[in-house]
């Protein structure tokens, strides 16, 4: 089985991993512009050497609560079909490569977990257990819960 | 011989000399007498005759062969001009067009132009005399002329002097070659191409006269010269070019002593045989190919991912030259504000340049209607005089490439629904011949497009019967809608309230892809209408330039908002106690005008807006035959500033219309004006 590179970061005490490839570069937290009428998720946009960046709080589009922006704090830039989009993150932990074979798809269990759409599996590194997460869906703006939070907000 | 490296450019050029047919065409139809619109038309036929036979498309180059010798008639006056024949010609020039597409679809010429000629020919008998045919692929006499070409001043600069002297140290020989096309030569573009490739392969070119791209676009007659560096011999030079097919003549001149003397080029040309020119002499004889081709835009095709990277590039570098400008305020170094100066000419004429390469007269559009709207009048017996203006005006390419579908439906809608027979105008006391206006201007950083027409308009109670039938509204609700809103319908999908259903519109499809074109380009399209008298469809767009000037306002102590200069009537500070509520909307009394206030710390919820004082501070805001008042926290000033698209993600956010940075690096969000009123009214009944 093949192996992939990955980026692993946290938010809270819980880990994720995002596949490399679709992640551009990793940046510190500079002055974020509101974006008014936004979805409650997008935190605004930031200047990255002259392009436009909407960054959203990962944590809040997972449904796991608000980031506090602290120290540690990192905006993972992630591109996906041409679509490049901050992500708020509270810690980075390294870059590593999983087995595809340690990839659990199906989970007992996680059906009724919230942002459930967004997880691509469970994998077991080293004594741990990261959520890999579909960045694809991710950023699908036509999503469940974001026509819900902009019926919520609207 | 292989011709399939020049199939696009004769694509290219048939197409322009088809276009250049129908002006022609349609001037004659105006005035029978324009002998000069005539010519054009000959001139194009008869060129795309030569054209089409070498390339090997046979249906093209009798067709146009036989219309070639039917307007050669006319305008020797052996014929009279008649409706009849001009139809005829029309079809002719139709025909032409679609095998022009079918042969870029690589379908060989499948329409058949057999009945086409017989039918040129049969006019062409009546006009009594022989036809005076000349000899296939033979040019006409005006072409034959000799002209002196390819010898013009060539005065070598000090760089060409010192590049020649270092080839010559490296064991190169410099040569002036003189290279002429045979008079027969097509597409001499792609033989010059081919030519200064075989050169190069071998050598370096210096340079050529005329230059290259006079010669690329074969703005020269038929003769060429190139100063040329190689390690050969003149014989050999020779050998190789006139290996080339439809080369005539080449003449390889040594160019070596001379290079110390000032005017050794011009007694070169002279040497080769050239006739020198006389100063200030650039004209071209009229008559000749040349003449003719210089009746079209002379244009290098530019992919427009090009033009967007360049106009990017220029982005960046306002952006970093504001940055400059602020670090120059306060370093206050006289020299580097100098520079900094200096540099903001240049940038300001570079973006200028950048924005005006992607911009397009409206004109390219435009310019395939009259023939449209005269066909469509013909075939539906009706009489309709289009008047065309403001074809001048400019917009971004990519508007220009997607408004044309649009128009076409209103168009037809307007000749087909709007304008009446000329029966029923006389028996309204209207004269015979309806008028349709399509018009195009700059307001604003908008562009404004109306098609007019002076026909039976719209009956709102028919429109308003029809939405109820169609279950679009209830009677009651059609009740308390407003006038606008009822015309607005006909821009739903599968609206028609015309009775009958006909070849040209009126099937229900047409108004809706308008409305949806028009919106997918940012713009908007209105409709206003008067039973009797006709009607307008006002079609709004974005210019979409990308740098605009903008006022920048304040809210709270970190938002920073950007509104586009050009919807900015006035700034006001006003007294809180003037402004009055009614029905929970605020307003205010300005010069007269009773004008909403909205109030965008409200709207954007700011967390730290400002309290409100005593004054505040209106920005009164232009949009669509509307006004707003704004209220903002602070006033931070003007700015020029580059849209940048906020990207998909937040494409749904209807606010604005992008973002900038600022010179400080931080990010403003740009107020989309056009919107804005509508959102505000959305978001207050919403709360």
């Amino acid at each position: 089985m093949a192996d992939f590179p990955v980026v692993i970061f946290r938010l809270g005490q819980a880990e994720y991993a995002v596949t490399l490839d679709q992640v551009q570069e990793i940046i510190n937290v500079s002055e974020i512009a509101r974006v008014p009428h936004a979805p409650p998720y997008v935190l605004g946009v930031l200047n990255l050497r002259g392009r436009i960046l909407p960054v959203i709080d990962l944590k809040k589009r997972l449904n796991l609560g608000r980031t506090e922006i602290g120290e540690s704090s990192r905006i993972v830039v992630a591109k996906v079909d041409d679509v490049v989009v901050g992500l708020l993150v509270d810690f980075v932990l390294e870059t590593t490569s999983l087995r595809e074979s340690d990839v659990e798809s199906a989970v007992v269990g996680l059906g009724a977990a919230r942002g459930r759409e967004f997880i691509q599996g469970i994998v077991k590194y080293q004594e741990r257990l990261l959520t890999l997460l579909d960045l694809g869906k991710v950023l699908e703006r036509s999503s469940e819960q974001e026509k819900d939070a902009a019926r919520q907000a609207g | 011989m292989d011709m399939s490296q020049y199939l696009g450019v004769f694509l290219d050029e048939t197409r322009e000399h088809i276009q250049a047919m129908n002006d022609g065409l349609l001037a004659l139809e105006g005035n029978p007498e324009d002998q000069d619109s005539l010519e054009k038309i000959f001139r194009a036929a008869h060129t795309l005759k030569g054209m089409s036979a070498t390339m090997g498309f046979n249906d093209l180059a009798e067709l146009t062969h036989a219309m070639e010798s039917l307007l050669d008639k006319l305008r020797k006056k052996e014929l009279a001009v008649t409706s009849d024949l001009m139809d005829l010609i029309f079809q002719c020039v139709d025909a032409l067009e679609t095998l022009t597409e079918e042969i870029a679809a690589g379908v060989q010429e499948r329409s058949s132009v057999a009945e086409l000629i017989a039918r040129l020919h049969e006019h062409g008998e009546k006009g009594g005399r022989a036809p005076v045919r000349r000899p296939a692929g033979k040019a006409p006499a005006s072409e034959e002329k000799g002209e002196r070409e390819g010898g013009a001043a060539l005065v070598l600069d000090e760089k060409e002097k010192a590049r020649i002297l270092e080839a010559q140290g490296k064991g190169l020989k410099a040569y002036l070659v003189r290279v002429e096309l045979e008079k027969e030569c097509l597409l001499k573009s792609a033989r010059v191409f081919l030519i200064l490739r075989n050169l190069e392969e071998r050598g370096q070119v210096l340079r050529t006269d005329p230059p290259v791209e006079d010669l690329e676009s074969e703005r020269f007659e038929l003769a060429f010269s190139v100063v040329y560096l190689a390690p050969l011999g003149p014989e050999e030079i020779t050998r190789f070019l006139q290996s080339i097919a439809e080369v005539e003549k080449v003449e390889v001149s040594p160019l070596a002593e001379e290079l110390t003397a000032e005017s050794s080029f011009r007694a070169e040309a002279a040497a080769a045989g050239l006739s020198p020119a006389a100063p200030g002499e650039g004209k071209r004889p009229a008559g000749g190919q040349g003449g003719v081709r210089n009746a079209v835009h002379q244009t290098v095709r530019v992919d427009i991912e090009k033009l967007d990277a360049l106009m990017n590039l220029v982005g960046e570098l306002v952006i970093n030259r504001s940055r400059l400008a602020q670090i120059g305020v306060t370093a206050r170094v006289a020299v580097l504000n100098e520079t900094i100066e200096e540099l903001a000419r240049i940038t300001t004429d570079l973006q200028a340049l950048v924005m005006k390469a992607r911009m397009v007269p409206i004109e390219q559009v435009f310019s395939r209607f009259p023939r449209m709207v005269r066909d469509l009048s013909r075939e539906l017996g009706k009489k309709v005089n289009l008047v065309i203006e403001g074809g001048e005006t400019e917009l971004d390419r990519t508007v220009v490439d997607e408004i044309g579908d649009p128009l076409i439906h209103l168009l037809r809608n307007a000749v087909d629904h709007g304008i009446e027979t000329p029966e029923e105008r006389r028996k309204a006391g209207k004269p015979e011949e309806g008028t349709v206006r399509l018009t195009a201007r700059h307001e604003g950083n908008q562009v404004v497009v109306e098609v007019q027409d002076d026909g039976r308009g719209i009956d709102l109670a028919k429109i308003k019967e029809k939405a109820i039938q169609m279950g679009l509204v209830t009677e009651e609700e059609a009740a308390t809608l407003s006038q606008r809103q009822l015309m607005n319908f006909i821009f739903r999908p599968g609206f028609t309230t015309a009775g009958r259903v006909t070849d040209v519109s009126g099937r229900g499809v047409g108004l809706d892809v308008v409305a949806t074109t028009v919106q997918a380009l940012n713009g908007t399209v209105n409709l206003e209408s008067e039973p009797g008298r006709g009607s307008r469809f006002v079609i709004k767009l974005p210019l979409t330039l990308a740098i605009i000037q903008t006022l920048l306002v304040g809210l709270g102590q970190r938002e920073v908002y950007a509104i586009p200069l050009e919807n900015i009537e006035e700034i006001v500070k006003i007294k809180e106690k003037t402004v009055q509520m009614i029905q929970n909307q605020e307003y205010l009394l300005f010069r007269g005008q009773v004008i909403p206030i909205l109030r965008l710390a409200e709207l954007f919820a700011t967390p730290d807006a400002a309290a409100r004082g005593e004054e505040c501070n209106v920005v009164v805001i232009r949009s669509g035959g509307h006004r707003i008042g704004v209220v903002v926290d602070h006033l931070i000033g003007q700015q020029e500033i580059v849209i940048k698209p906020l990207g998909s993600l937040l494409s749904d956010v209807r606010f604005f219309a992008g973002a900038t940075i600022l010179g400080d690096g931080k990010v403003a969000l740009i107020l989309d004006v056009v919107a804005l009123p509508a959102l505000a009214q959305e978001v207050r009944t919403s709360a």
